[in-house]
Formats: C-alpha cells, structure tokens, sequence
C-alpha cells in the first residue's frame, strides 16, 4: 500500500471500502460454520462431545483474545499521534497475545485428539475443528500482518502520517476478535450449559 | 508520478466523515476495555451459577453488547461512514438468514433430531 490517492466516488479510500466488504463476506462465511455446528452439536456418534469443553481454559483464551483488542485500538491511536515506538510496542502487546491464544488452542486442540475427539470422529467434532481451526488460522494470518506492519514500520516503509495501514490491520484483528465473541458464547457456553447442567 | 493529490496523508484521504470527528483517546478505550472484561466475568460466572431460564437471553444479550462495543468504539463504525456499518450488518443478516434456513430444512428432513 501507498500513500498514493486510493478515493472512490463516494469520496471513501478505496482500500477501506474493499477491507470493509471483505469482512461483511466473512460474517457470512463464519455464520455458516457456526450454523453447522448449532445443528450437529449433538451428534457425538457415541463418542466424546461438548462435555470434554474446559470452559475455565478457554476463558482464559478468549479474555486474551479480547484485550489484544485493546492493545491493537492503542496502536492505532498512537500511529495518528505519530508516536511510531509507543505504535510499535502496542503492535508487539497484540501480537504476542494473540500468539498466547494460539497456544491455547493447539493445547486445547491436542487435548481434545487424546481424549477421542478427532476431526473425523463425529459430525459434532467436524463441525467443530472446522470452525474453530478457521478461527485459528485468521488470528495467525492477522499475528503475520501484525508482525509484517512492525517490520514495515521499523524499516520506515509505514511512515507517521499513513495510519490507515494500521487501521486496517486493527479491522482485520478486531473482527477475528469480534467472532471469537461469537464462538464463545454460542459455540462453547451454550452447548456446554445445555448438555452438561441440562440447559 | 507526483501530483498535488498524491501528497495527501491517509488522514486526509480515509473518508469523507472520518477527519472531522473525534476518536476517543486511549483512555476512553480502557475503560471500554473494562467493560468487556467486566461483562466476560458475568459471561463466565452465568455459567457457573444457576440462573434458570434467564441463561440463554442473558448470555445471547451479553455477547450482542461485548459485539456492540468492539464494533462501535474499538472498530470506529460509531465514527465512520454508515456505508461500513451496513457491510457488516448485511454480513450479519445474511448468516442469520443462512442458518435459519439450514435449521427449518433439517428440522423437516425424517429422522432428524
């Protein structure tokens, strides 16, 4: 991206626009991962289901994933104050947190396969895996943008002035941030609370 | 090629409504951090503790204001143009309609649960 004019007729930067409908398709493409598993959450196939959920752990997970948020809102506001270092750090806070939330699911993950629940043992489990390592693979794709827009910045290719570039990025992070809101509570507290307390 | 245009700053050229307004200062988002923490803890501990009937709205109700907040304040639609509010609303009702579409079907197939 350059500084270079990027307005549309409507008088927006075309790269914010483009960003924009780009994640309204995502909505759309996570819902339908969410849906499946609404409707499959039941069919264990005799084997484990939501029961094996640590909802303690991935709390923990999912309060980390929200105040990367925070740290990523932060970065931005320090780039239109054109603090870079303070901008910088913020970037490395949202990175590293969302590396943490990483960590915890190929922990969660690995946990789950030892207990029986596989990619392949169940509709319940598919469904599952499925939109979760989903997830999983936007917030590694954001960590590398995170990390690409430090490197960016330190090497003075992101300039003071061109804070779009991180906003776009803080879109991207926040709405993989926005659907784990989405998946926690849907995918994780719902269905626990239904099949183990009996809802 | 250089022109006048091309020395404007992503501030000047992110959107007509977006220069004129104010975004909040770093400490408007901590504390709407705070309140996402705060409403995480009532999440969690709804999970924990018997509520009954109030489970499933109060949840739902919980994740649509945490939703709200981050997509308002730390996402800027607040502040933005409207057109970036009706992407992600358009989005939304489309995986609303999508499910609500698979679950009738699959509730009318034979045998389904």
């Amino acid at each position: 991206m350059s500084s270079e004019v990027h307005e549309t007729t409507l008088g927006l930067d075309h790269r914010k626009l483009a960003m924009w409908m780009f994640l309204g398709s995502e909505f759309l493409f996570f819902g339908a991962f969410i849906a499946t598993y609404l409707l499959y959450y039941e069919r264990t196939a005799g084997g484990p289901g939501v029961e094996l959920f640590d909802i303690a752990f991935t709390s923990i997970s999912s309060f980390v994933l929200l105040m990367s948020s925070l740290t990523m809102v932060l970065a931005h506001s320090a780039h239109v104050k054109g603090d870079m270092r303070r901008m910088r750090l913020w970037i490395l806070a949202t990175a590293l947190q969302g590396a943490v939330f990483i960590g915890g699911q190929a922990f969660e993950f690995t946990t789950f396969v030892k207990e029986g629940l596989t990619l392949t043992s169940s509709p319940m489990s598919s469904a599952f895996f499925v939109l979760t390592g989903f997830h999983g693979a936007h917030v590694t794709i954001g960590i590398l943008m995170l990390l690409g827009l430090y490197a960016l910045s330190v090497t003075g290719k992101v300039r003071p002035d061109q804070h779009l570039k991180t906003e776009m990025v803080g879109l991207y992070w926040h709405f993989v941030d926005i659907i784990w809101v989405i998946i926690f509570t849907v995918v994780y507290l719902i269905p626990y609370d239904f099949v183990v307390h009996g809802g | 090629m250089a022109t006048d245009t091309t020395a404007k700053t992503d501030a000047q050229h992110a959107g007509v409504h977006e220069t004129d307004v104010h975004h909040p200062e770093a400490r408007d988002y901590v504390k709407i951090a705070v309140v996402l923490a705060i409403l995480t803890g009532l999440e969690i501990a709804a999970s924990y503790i018997e509520v009954g009937g109030l489970f499933l709205p109060l949840l739902l109700g919980l994740m649509a204001i945490k939703f709200f907040l981050v997509a308002a304040f730390f996402m800027h639609l607040r502040y933005d143009t409207r057109l970036y509010t009706r992407f992600m609303v358009t989005g939304l009702v489309l995986a609303g309609a999508l499910y609500t579409v698979v679950l009738v079907i699959n509730s009318s197939q034979p045998g389904s649960s």
